[in-house]
């Protein structure tokens, strides 16, 4: 053996690799390794077939709650778009002769103080309530996913703005602000919802940098750039679709705090304006009138709570049941 | 003479998405005072559960023993103690020290705080005295500026100095017993090295009983005295070190011992066990390791019993009589 | 038959070079040298070992050969051209000549594509192709890897670490590139896994002619898998030879203190021969000493070692060299 010429000591050791291996363990340099002959995928991993999509629907579906809300959420929603079908009376039609009745076979829910069929305003106003709640939703994840993924890509100053701005809007008293927002650019329901977003837009500036920072330590980023991926396309293929679960969860909140929101700046009369109606319009006309009938607020605060609640039992059923097994199952 | 810990036909199950499934089956292993016991097989053969159930770490909520199995420490049985009579001998008779000393330790408190509270909580020593005993303690572990370390944060120390404060920990309380879970695997070999000399020495001096559960046959090699091979939930082969590696009796142990990766050794003698070890709710019928096995026959689909083959040497091999299996020599 | 030699020119050569990190530790900044002057060469089909402790530098390393840390100073040429100062397309363009496998299987594949797809980017990436015809080519490479052309469809969390480290050489071994850099690939793995994975990396390199670049901290696996094998401490090569050689008779105390310590799989030799282990560990990279990097753990250590630091030396070959000053008197 030639000691001095490690190419030659090298290639003997590594290329004389007989194929006829008299041992019963010897896979080593044989053949090419068959499928059969090693690990193929076995009973263990045959249950979890599927997308992490497929399999987080699967979880999700056996949360009872979860999926109890989902029901009567889309039946809020269908009864809203069908409303013009549904409602008995015209909403805005007001009947001085019959204010304040209790609920009857013509009145399901009553009328309000100048004669409006409470259940057909009811349904209209869910159209409302929860067209606005996606609309401060939409602002707000419009504002916040592209801050937060330039946040959490590009770090160092711009990331130290981003946060600064994130921070300062989150330290001012939301209602207050949205208050002001609305004093700026005038009263409206869309304008409500604009502030309302603006307003929530920080959570998602927060979450959507943290979630990319803590995707960025992944070996798969790296491996997509040494595969020669683009920065647009490592963004949009392997950033987006893993930071979506955390952002799902956090937008069946915020829908159901927007809606909450909406409510409230709907009764200080700053949000939907009359003759249209949302929930928390309704709520504090009925609210004026409590006196001569006590029944009033009852129908709108119950869509309120029921609505928000659907949203946020969702949102934790999301939060069980997204990638409680991403790695290692 | 009575064993330092017995462990008798212990079947751990776990609850899990598919409902109760057996983790381990009748693992039964005991290891004398001042002895060192190892337990090898690669990840997924139920090397962690079992000693882990040994210690009483096991969720009550999501894992139950079978009857009929035992743990006696020094003659005591542990087995059906309440969580909080099990805490008294936790780290007062018997301690565990785990792969990743960072996650064991708590990153909130001083190395000294931590090391001291066993002694004051199990021996009711002052303050003052524990803090002594302590500096000993770390002393004897061989971490070079006591005084100052026990004043520090885990996080402060290097991987090797933590896992020595693990071990200052463990043996606070002079247990009887000491498990070490792969006390060696996150550690560089020079480190190993150290440590394993450390574990040796602790055996040594203090005449504690070892359990050393690895995946490294070289690790078994240089500290043991006994072996337990195990392999999908169940003890395969039990030894001593020598007879184990000379003539191994359990196919399982010789695949081992062939896919051991030795410097200086043939290269082309390098072995692979074909497969992976199956998910505890894909345990085959009858041999366990049958699929996997070169010299599987007819007789292999009946599950085989653990029988004495020689003198301190068990094996669960359907062939044992017929096989002649190499040995490293 | 090895066409390789002395007389080619390297397929990668590292001159001089040094990876510096600002790091801040206990509220302090300060500079971490994690590779100071390195230099290092990778012959074509040849398999490279870069061994050495944690904190040693050696990811680093390999880290800023693939272009994903940059150097601080030096240069590094593929094929006779100069790669560490590309950027963006250009740098782009030079990942098919050079690949990565990383050393978590489990984090190294995006959970939300099918593994398919992950094997697939690269090829589109670089070759353009698409359809049928980049679906042929996933194909090829899952049989090539030893893994079912159907299970391209799956998601990673289907597969185990072995199977894992496997679809992960498939991408890297798609766009056919010249060197594959292996960071602690089989670390994570169980023995047998292990095995069967560096088999695997074996017959690749004899099919296919790729050098690997094998970064590892297991220097049974490097008897194994490697040609050469270069030891680095402290941000610095200390010896790099061929595998017999450096393996078996080691003449840098630092390689021959972590050849020491490598447990023997043989109780009786182990009883024989009781280990000297060095003591300590490595010092901090932020502070390097002066002169040899290694003699406040040297066991032979003597006053020159701590003045003046080594200079390159040939053991019996010029293949094989040291950084050491008292490698003739060992």
């Amino acid at each position: 053996m030639n000691q001095h010429d490690p190419t030659a000591t090298t290639s003997d050791t590594q290329g004389q690799k007989p194929a006829t291996t008299p041992q019963k363990w010897a896979v080593w340099s044989a053949q090419p390794t068959s499928p059969a002959a090693t690990e193929t995928t076995n009973q263990t991993t045959a249950h979890y077939a599927g997308s992490a999509v497929r399999q987080t629907l699967r979880r999700f579906m056996r949360m009872r709650a979860s999926v109890v809300c989902c029901v009567l959420l889309l039946l809020l929603t269908t009864v809203s778009v069908a409303a013009p079908l549904l409602a008995t009376h015209d909403p805005d039609a007001t009947d001085l002769s019959s204010s304040l009745v209790s609920p009857s076979g013509d009145h399901w829910l009553g009328t309000d103080q100048i004669g409006r069929d409470t259940y057909s305003r009811l349904i209209y106003a869910g159209r409302v309530s929860l067209l606005a709640a996606v609309e401060a939703l939409v602002v707000s994840v419009g504002i916040g996913l592209p801050l937060g993924l330039v946040a959490g890509f590009a770090r160092g100053k711009t990331d130290a703005i981003i946060s600064a701005v994130t921070d300062a809007v989150m330290a001012m008293p939301g209602l207050l602000l949205a208050i002001a927002i609305i004093g700026a650019i005038g009263p409206g329901l869309t304008n409500a919802m604009i502030a309302v977003g603006v307003l929530l837009s920080p959570r998602f500036v927060r979450l959507v940098r943290a979630s990319v920072i803590s995707v960025r330590e992944n070996a798969y980023i790296e491996a997509a750039i040494t595969s020669g991926t683009s920065p647009v396309r490592i963004m949009g293929r392997h950033v987006i679709p893993n930071i979506l679960p955390p952002l799902l969860v956090q937008a069946a909140f915020t829908t159901g705090f927007a809606m909450l929101a909406e409510a409230s700046l709907s009764f200080l009369g700053l949000g939907v304006q009359p003759p249209q109606a949302s929930w928390g319009s309704m709520l504090n006309s009925a609210y004026q009138t409590i006196n001569q009938s006590s029944f009033q607020p009852i129908p709108p605060g119950i869509a309120i709570a029921v609505a928000v609640l659907a949203f946020n039992v969702i949102g934790d059923g999301l939060r069980a049941s997204i990638g409680r097994e991403e790695y290692r199952s | 003479m009575n064993a330092a810990l017995e462990v008798a036909n212990l079947s751990v199950s776990f609850l899990t998405d598919k409902g109760w499934v057996q983790a381990t089956q009748d693992v039964s292993f005991s290891v004398d005072a001042g002895k060192i016991l190892g337990i090898v097989g690669e990840s997924g053969s139920g090397k962690t559960v079992s000693c882990l159930a040994a210690m009483g770490l096991l969720e009550r909520e999501s894992s139950r023993l079978a009857a009929g199995g035992s743990i006696r420490l020094g003659g005591h049985e542990l087995l059906g103690l309440s969580s909080r009579e099990f805490q008294k001998v936790r780290g007062d008779q018997i301690a565990m020290i785990f792969q990743e000393p960072m996650t064991s330790l708590n990153p909130a408190f001083t190395i000294g705080n931590q090391v001291a509270e066993g002694l004051r909580r199990h021996r009711g020593l002052t303050r003052k005295k524990a803090q002594q005993r302590t500096i000993e303690l770390l002393e004897m572990v061989g971490i070079s500026d006591p005084k100052a370390t026990v004043y520090y944060y885990p996080h402060a120390l290097s991987g090797g100095m933590r896992q020595r404060a693990m071990i200052a920990m463990a043996l606070a309380c002079e247990p009887q017993v000491l498990v070490a879970d792969e006390p060696t695997t996150a550690l560089d070999v020079t480190v190993q090295a150290q440590i394993l000399d450390l574990i040796r020495s602790m055996r040594d001096e203090l005449g504690i009983a070892v359990v050393l559960i690895t995946h490294d046959l070289g690790v078994i090699a240089e500290m043991c005295d006994e072996v337990a091979v195990m392999y999908a939930g169940q003890v395969v082969e039990q030894a001593s070190v020598d007879e184990l590696f000379e003539h191994p009796s359990h196919p399982y142990t010789e695949g081992l011992l062939a896919s051991m990766p030795r410097l200086g050794s043939n290269r082309q003698a390098l072995g692979v066990v074909p497969g992976r070890v199956p998910a505890p709710w894909a345990f085959p019928e009858g041999c366990r390791f049958a699929p996997r096995c070169p010299y599987r026959g007819e007789i292999c689909s009946n599950p085989p019993e653990l029988q004495p083959i020689a003198d301190g040497h068990t094996s669960a091999c359907n062939r044992v009589a017929e096989l002649h299996l190499e040995g490293i020599r | 038959m090895k066409t390789s030699g002395p007389d080619l020119a390297p397929l990668l050569r590292v001159e001089g070079a040094q990876v510096h990190f600002r790091t801040t530790r206990f509220g302090r900044r300060r500079t971490v040298q994690a590779v100071r002057g390195v230099n290092l060469e990778i012959v074509s089909q040849e398999t490279v070992a870069l061994v050495g402790e944690s904190g040693s530098g050696k990811t680093t390393l390999a880290r800023a050969i693939m272009g994903l840390d940059p150097l601080h100073a030096g240069s590094i040429m593929l094929d006779q051209h100069r790669i560490d100062n590309l950027k963006g397309a250009a740098l782009r363009s030079l990942r098919s000549k050079l690949q990565m496998v990383f050393q978590d299987p489990y984090s190294s594949l995006n959970p939300s594509l099918s593994v398919g797809a992950s094997v697939a980017e690269p090829i589109r990436n670089f070759f353009g192709y698409s359809g049928k015809k980049l679906d042929g080519a996933v194909e090829e490479l899952f049989e090539r890897v030893g893994l079912l052309a159907e299970h391209r469809h799956r998601y990673p969390h289907e597969f185990s670490g072995g199977q894992r480290q496997r679809i992960a050489i498939a991408r890297a071994l798609a766009v056919q590139p010249q060197l594959v850099i292996c960071d602690e690939a089989v670390s994570a793995l169980d023995v047998s896994t292990q095995n069967q994975i560096l088999s695997l990396l074996g017959d690749l390199q004899r099919d296919l002619g790729v050098a690997f670049l094998f970064v590892t901290h297991d220097l049974s696996v490097v008897w194994h898998i490697a040609h050469k094998v270069a030891v680095m401490y402290l941000g610095e090569l200390v010896e790099f030879g061929p595998v017999d050689d450096v393996l078996l008779n080691p003449s840098h105390p630092y390689t021959q203190s972590l050849i020491a310590a490598v447990p023997v799989p043989d109780p009786q030799l182990a009883r024989q021969q009781h280990r000297a282990t060095i003591a300590g560990e490595v010092p901090d990279p932020a502070n390097p000493p002066s002169g040899c990097s290694f003699a406040s753990r040297c066991p032979h250590s003597i006053s020159r070692c701590s003045q003046e630091s080594p200079d390159w030396d040939f053991v019996q070959t010029p293949n094989w060299r040291v950084r050491c000053h008292l490698h003739n008197e060992l």
